[in-house]
């Protein structure tokens, strides 16, 4: 199958759509990754590991209300359009 | 005094004349203060004066320059409007240096971009700066050589044209993503721009074109051949154009360095 600019949107939009359903305590705050993780280690720690977990927050508070939007139309465009 | 409307007519000025019937003058009999306090038939007497008139007009013509600058350097922080000048600023003979470099560098020594007094400096006087000309001229040539290839197999429409164009730019733009991605998360912080990512992961276009258009020469063992090659050279290429995100001189450039 041809990898298009549609195909890339598809395939983006369902990996925004799984980082933002990974549930803050029943599951990162059990692995490490919470919202609070630098509280629980060492401070002063920077380097992938903080710039992810941050990245997984900031994607969960400021993208959930527009993803649903997005996926509202996504939806639709499927059912009607194949 | 009591003065009739026609008075002001006197001045030449255009018919922002007082309405009839509006009190030229001040009636301070019943007033307890002094200087009376400015009244509304003051100010039109003010503005009919046209030194005024002319000074209120160029004071409100530089509140709109002021707007207008502000608009302009909103819209070109938002779109880089003024820096993509600087990408396609390109001559002849920085062309043929880059091609060079893409296809051979390992004697190429010093990688850092260089900056001057207005930001970046152009491509024409630094070989190292990246340029979007290279990129755009590269996604031309390999749609129109995918173009030939089908056409040597017999398989051409030209619906094949834009599937392969829609397809080159899909995966230009995971490539960006993804790099930008990397980038974020190792926290590098560099000067680095979206156009400059955009113009690194366009020049692996320049080894396509190559690796292609020899196998339509010889064959798919020149093909291979030819891949391999580029794609090695390519590869150092991009690894010493983002090692320098890192080196700052009279530091040690290759140590990872925890941001405190």
């Amino acid at each position: 199958m041809v990898f298009t600019l549609g195909t890339l949107f598809e395939a983006l939009l369902l990996l925004v759509n799984a980082v933002a359903i990974l549930n803050e305590e029943r599951f990162l705050a059990k692995v490490g990754w919470g919202k609070d993780y630098r509280n629980e280690g060492f401070g002063g720690q920077s380097g992938a590991k903080v710039q992810l977990v941050n990245l997984i927050t900031s994607v969960q508070t400021l993208l959930r209300v527009p993803l649903v939007a997005i996926n509202i139309l996504v939806i639709v465009y499927e059912l009607i359009l194949g | 005094m009591a003065q009739g409307p026609g008075q002001h007519q006197g001045y030449g000025v255009p018919a922002s004349a007082p309405p009839p019937n509006a009190p030229l003058f001040q009636d301070t009999s019943g007033l307890t203060q002094f200087p009376p306090p400015p009244s509304m038939a003051a100010a039109q007497h003010l503005i009919n004066n046209p030194m005024v008139s002319a000074a209120a007009v160029q004071y409100g013509s530089e509140f709109a320059q002021q707007g207008q600058a502000y608009v302009n350097k909103g819209i070109n922080r938002l779109l880089a409007i003024t820096n993509l000048k600087t990408y396609f600023a390109v001559d002849t003979s920085y062309v043929l240096k880059k091609l060079s470099l893409l296809l051979f560098p390992y004697t190429h020594r010093n990688w850092m971009v260089g900056y001057g007094e207005s930001g970046r400096t152009s491509p024409k006087d630094d070989i190292n700066a990246p340029d979007l000309y290279i990129p755009v001229m590269g996604l031309v040539t390999f749609v129109l050589l995918n173009g030939v290839v089908l056409g040597t197999q017999s398989r051409f429409t030209p619906e094949a044209l834009g599937v392969a164009g829609s397809s080159l730019l899909a995966w230009l733009a995971a490539e960006v993503l993804l790099l930008w991605l990397c980038l974020y998360l190792l926290a590098v912080t560099s000067q680095l721009r979206w156009l400059d990512i955009i113009s690194f992961c366009g020049y692996k276009y320049v080894s396509m074109i190559v690796s292609v258009g020899l196998s339509l020469v010889g064959g798919s063992t020149v093909y291979y051949c030819a891949l391999g090659y580029t794609a090695l050279a390519i590869t150092y290429f991009m690894v010493y154009s983002y090692l320098q995100l890192h080196y700052e001189p009279n530091s040690l450039p290759l140590c990872y360095r925890s941001r405190v």
